[in-house]
């Protein structure tokens, strides 16, 4: 089949997650964890005769975001109602931003470049909308379906969100993956989201394919999973057009579980939101002076960090796009990097060939590996001095990452110090040779044999014998045992 | 009944001197409760006879200790059931919050708390203040002290009857279209509505919350200006809010006669027109006869963007209704229809059994003016209408200091008069509803009567020149001669 | 008309009785008229009045407070288990 002409664009909301109250009232954020309901007031609970009151805050993150995005920040922001109806809302309407009917949201026409293997590609950002968390819904029987009641806890109500729509130019899962995670690298740059957090980023993603219509799916919770819906979802439709049917618009809902898109049940009458002003709270007033201070202030972004690496170590592009991909990674390698300073491409190539390998296989993130950046540092250390061998190297670094132990002590329980001793070798050697007579004579005349007893030295010592010792030994007891001055 | 028909600004100062005893006081506002509500069903919920003696009885220690103050320290007020009070149910006057219970207090309540004030019953209103007359209260209609047959106005008629009733001399109410003006008319009382942001809406139950505001009620101007002085406060609580600090409008009316140069006074020919009762047009001509003369000149003036007010206000005041009052589903307070369905058969059923039918009318229009297709028709149409208002207003004030007219174009009208009639029931507002649309204070003090029923006389002003509107209202009450009633009942 | 009606007391989720509907079909006809005067007056060039007062929003500094407490927060449901506010099943 003929590549078809595929169309993608993202809604990313992302809880502002270093605010320490919510968007318009002052009960504390973090509501993870929290019991249900105790983190809420007359204010998120919609309480009758309650008003909002903008967390200034928010506002400011909003701008550092805005700035990040490239867009153009509106002078005069305004919030808007959105109206519908769902046990999650405490008020029935949300309060959020809208770019038609008089409003502007807090940005709008932005752009974030993302570079691929072969080109750099332009993501247009259409709005950010600076708007509110709904609460949590619990099925008593796990399931919406079978749940003969639902229980609301209203702790995340009221959280403050950004919401960050892209124009459709995303043409590939994959991309929308780049962009999401180039996103999820500003945000943590920023210090505005700890994007690792259950819940702090979730996806709405909108896809048509060969111009058929408009599909979204709504509430993708991870980065995979929103590249995997995707890829689903371009599958389904496409052989729904081989069958000759066309594609209808719709709303579909991720299953994370069963990782396929199901269709919404939604009335269409339901979609009209009755957007209109929000008269409690009265147009913020966005001054030049905000914004230049903020843009002062601004940390160092992904792509200004990725541009350092390569002057400030010496590290191929690759090195660092991976590593700047990630706040908490390149954090982690600079902080290696400022104990191990004699070879920053040595400490990467650790940290992105093996470190990150093991915590992926590992199953665990970078938030819970246990193992530091002295650890790493410590680790070159030792193998730098001869004391572990590359090979221990490799067998000292999961249990690290695991223990939170360091590679000394590692190394120490579980004696895995580097025998470099020309006698003790030689004994090992000679207990070797008389164990495998017929390769020891065999390596007379075969190469192959050779490296069969070094290797069987090596699965003796488990790895600690030193390659060049071990293989000066052999050497010479062959020399020996050629010359008859050795008796197997 | 002497000490209830004392003002408060008297009666404040006479507790504190020890002159009055709280305790008698209180008893006394409790027996003509006793007396005459189940005539005039102006309480939604009295608090318990023996709370309020209690209270009562700690604010005297106090005063013994030497340890008093406040504005109004004992002095009894009553609070219209839409402002929360922490404690006390809050009904709105509707079934949907029969039992809800508030676990705070509205700025508004703080502030009298802290002034002393005995707060002793919630008042009777319009379910959700959607009413001109009191009649939509799932707890029944409030009767006009003056006539028990007739209406009180509304929808602060429970406030403007306890103080006809001679019950309490203070009352809170709120005022989104005339709700405080048009029952203070009907019953011979004052009520302010303030500049839009004067006094906080924290915990004023919203109905339409780009127009209300809550104003204080009270049997002379006075008393207004006392009320204005204690509930009127920037609120970091409330986004609307005007910062800064108010003026001591107690203090300005120490000498009402000193505004500079002459006073001039526009009435207003829009609100004379059609709609407007002969009767009414007479009292209304014959208390600026009265008031005119010795540096007050009253000349008239046309702002002809008046005539697009009412149906202005009534798109955007159901429009914000629909909006404010989407969030009573049952879940998390209020009213739950008792059957068994997902969501959203509950919801529907809930709402269909909490509202009344005024309300439920009113949420309909609502919706139907911020839909899709009809937005710009409609709610749009009518904030830009709401802006030449605006601009009419600000033109006028260039050129007089006040705008009169009457408060309300009828007189009191009979209980079931015009309930079944909606679009009636709206016309009486068409004389208040402007000074919400431009967010300006307006005031209304009692003109006249026309037999035993009271017309209103209704005076607005500039934003923020609450000063100059009390001033002024001062003079005409004095000029007027018509203050402190209390309906014979 | 009753199409229109049916489909507010939807969005609205208002259900109306049979009484109620007839009403109120014959009350938005009128209503609508009433609203229609705005239809005669010349808007061009105006710009709307979202908020009457020129306030600029200030703002609320991030200092967290005290929520209330959960009984509180709980004491005014109509129905609730174990923390939790007890709605109706979704489907």
């Amino acid at each position: 089949m003929e590549k078809l002409k595929v169309k993608i664009g993202l809604e990313v909301h992302v809880q502002l997650t270093k605010l320490k109250t919510k968007l318009f009232c002052s009960c504390p954020s973090d509501y993870r964890g929290k019991p249900p309901n105790t983190y809420v007031c007359p204010v998120c609970l919609g309480l009758p005769g309650s008003l909002p009151k903008v967390n200034s805050k928010a506002i400011e993150y909003a701008v550092m975001v805005a700035l990040a995005l490239n867009c153009k920040i509106n002078r005069k922001v305004m919030f808007f109602r959105k109206h519908y109806f769902y046990p999650d809302m405490t008020k029935n309407f949300q309060i959020t931003q809208y770019d038609r009917a008089g409003g502007a949201p807090i940005a709008v026409n932005g752009y974030l470049k993302l570079s691929t293997s072969d080109k750099e590609k332009v993501v247009r950002i259409r709005r950010i909308n600076i708007e509110e968390d709904p609460g949590k819904l619990v099925y008593p029987t796990g399931s919406i379906i079978t749940s003969p009641y639902t229980l609301v806890d209203y702790n995340r109500a009221g959280i403050a969100l950004l919401e960050i729509v892209t124009e459709p130019d995303i043409e590939t899962p994959a991309e929308a993956r780049l962009f999401l995670q180039k996103l999820r690298s500003i945000l943590e740059h920023l210090d505005v989201c700890d994007c690792g957090l259950e819940g702090a980023v979730r996806t709405d993603a909108n896809i048509s394919v060969a111009g058929g219509g408009r599909v979204e799916i709504k509430n993708i919770g991870s980065i995979k999973d929103v590249e995997k819906a995707l890829m689903y979802e371009i599958l389904r439709q496409k052989e729904a057009l081989l069958k000759g049917l066309s594609i209808r618009s719709e709303t579909r809902h991720w299953d994370d579980v069963r990782k396929v898109t199901v269709p919404l049940r939604v009335k269409e009458e339901e979609q009209d939101y009755r957007y209109f002003p929000e008269a409690d709270i009265p147009p913020i007033i966005i001054t030049e002076e905000f914004i230049e201070k903020i843009a002062k202030q601004m940390p160092e972004l992904p792509d200004e960090r990725l541009k350092r690496f390569q002057r400030e170590y010496g590290l191929p592009y690759y090195d660092s796009s991976v590593l700047v991909s990630n706040k908490k990674l390149a954090d982690f390698f600079e902080e290696t990097v400022k104990l191990y300073k004699r070879n920053p491409k040595k400490v990467a190539n650790v940290i992105i060939n093996d470190f990150l390998r093991w915590i992926h296989e590992k199953g665990l993130e970078l938030d819970n590996v246990k193992a530091k950046p002295k650890d790493i540092a410590e680790l070159l250390k030792l193998l730098d001095n001869g004391i572990i061998s590359i090979k221990i190297a490799k067998t000292v670094l999961p249990e690290i990452i695991v223990s939170g132990k360091s590679p000394s002590q590692v190394v120490k329980e579980r004696k895995l110090l580097k025998i470099s001793d020309k006698q003790i070798i030689r004994q090992i050697a000679l207990k070797i040779f008389r164990e495998h007579k017929k390769a020891a004579f065999d390596a007379l005349k075969d190469k192959k044999a050779i490296n069969y007893l070094i290797g069987q030295i090596m699965k003796y010592t488990k790895g600690r014998a030193d390659p060049a010792v071990t293989g000066k030994v052999v050497k010479e007891l062959l020399t020996d045992l050629k010359e008859g001055k050795l008796k197997l | 009944m002497d000490v209830l028909s004392k003002p408060a600004n008297e009666l404040g100062e006479l507790i504190l001197s020890g002159a009055i005893s709280i305790v008698d006081l209180i008893d006394k506002v409790y027996e003509r409760i006793m007396k005459l509500e189940s005539k005039v069903n102006a309480i939604i919920t009295l608090r318990s006879r023996s709370d309020l003696l209690k209270e009562a009885e700690n604010k005297e220690k106090e005063i013994k200790r030497g340890a008093a103050k406040g504005l109004l320290f004992g002095v009894p007020v009553a609070v219209k059931d839409n402002i929360s009070t922490k404690g006390i149910r809050t009904t709105c006057g509707s079934k949907i919050l029969e039992n809800y219970v508030p676990p705070y207090d509205a700025t508004v309540v703080k502030l009298l708390k802290k002034e002393g004030a005995i707060i002793i019953c919630k008042t009777n209103m319009d379910e959700f203040a959607m009413g001109s007359s009191t009649e939509t209260s799932y707890f029944g209609p409030t009767r006009n002290p003056w006539d028990l047959e007739r209406v009180p106005g509304g929808s602060s008629g429970g406030s403007a009857a306890v103080l006809a009733a001679g019950i309490v001399p203070l009352a809170l109410g709120s005022d989104t279209g005339g709700s405080v003006r048009c029952p203070a008319a009907f019953t011979a009382t004052v009520g302010l509505k303030p500049t839009y942001g004067l006094v906080s809406r924290y915990g004023l139950i919203a109905y339409a919350n780009s127009l209300e505001q809550i104003g204080p009620m009270a049997r002379n101007v006075t008393d207004v200006a006392l009320l204005l002085n204690v509930i009127s406060k920037y609120d970091e609580n409330d986004g609307t809010s005007i910062p800064g600090s108010r003026p001591d409008y107690m203090y300005s009316l120490s000498n009402p006669y000193h505004i500079k140069g002459s006073l001039k006074v526009g009435l207003v020919v829009e609100m004379m027109g059609e709609g407007v009762s002969d009767e009414v047009r007479k009292v209304i001509l014959r208390a600026l006869d009265k008031i005119s003369g010795e540096g007050i000149e009253i000349e008239e003036v046309s702002l002809s963007s008046l005539k697009y007010a009412l149906p202005a206000y009534y798109i955007i005041a159901m429009s914000e209704a629909s909006s404010n009052l989407a969030r009573y589903d049952g879940v998390r307070y209020g009213f739950r229809a008792k059957i068994d369905g997902d969501w959203n058969k509950v919801y529907m059923e809930t709402r269909a059994q909490g509202f009344g039918l005024e309300v439920k009318r009113r949420i309909i229009m609502g919706t139907f003016a911020l839909s899709a297709g009809y937005f710009d028709q409609y709610y749009l149409r009518a904030l830009k209408v709401r802006t030449l208002i605006l601009n009419d207003f600000r033109r006028a004030f260039k050129k007089f200091n006040v705008l009169v007219g009457p408060t309300m174009p009828i007189l009191p009208f009979k209980i079931g008069e015009k309930i079944k009639d909606p679009l009636a029931m709206y016309m009486c507002d068409i004389e208040t509803v402007s000074a919400n649309l431009a967010g300006i204070p307006a005031i209304s003090i009692p003109a006249g009567f026309i037999g035993n029923l009271p017309v209103g006389l209704q005076i607005m002003a500039p934003p923020l020149h609450e000063e100059l509107l009390l001033k002024i209202s001062k003079i005409f009450e004095d000029k007027i001669g018509l203050r402190n009633l209390i309906a014979p009942l | 008309m009753e199409k229109l009606l049916e489909h507010l007391s939807w969005l609205a989720r208002v259900k109306l009785c049979n009484y109620e509907r007839k009403l109120l079909v014959n009350d938005i006809a009128k209503i609508m008229e009433f609203f229609n005067r705005l239809g005669e007056i010349d808007v061009k060039d105006v710009e709307p009045t979202t908020h009457v007062i020129e306030l600029v929003s200030v703002f609320r500094e991030d200092k967290p407070g005290k929520p209330l407490s959960l009984d509180k927060a709980l004491k005014n449901a109509p129905s609730k288990e174990g923390g939790f506010f007890k709605a109706p099943r979704i489907l």
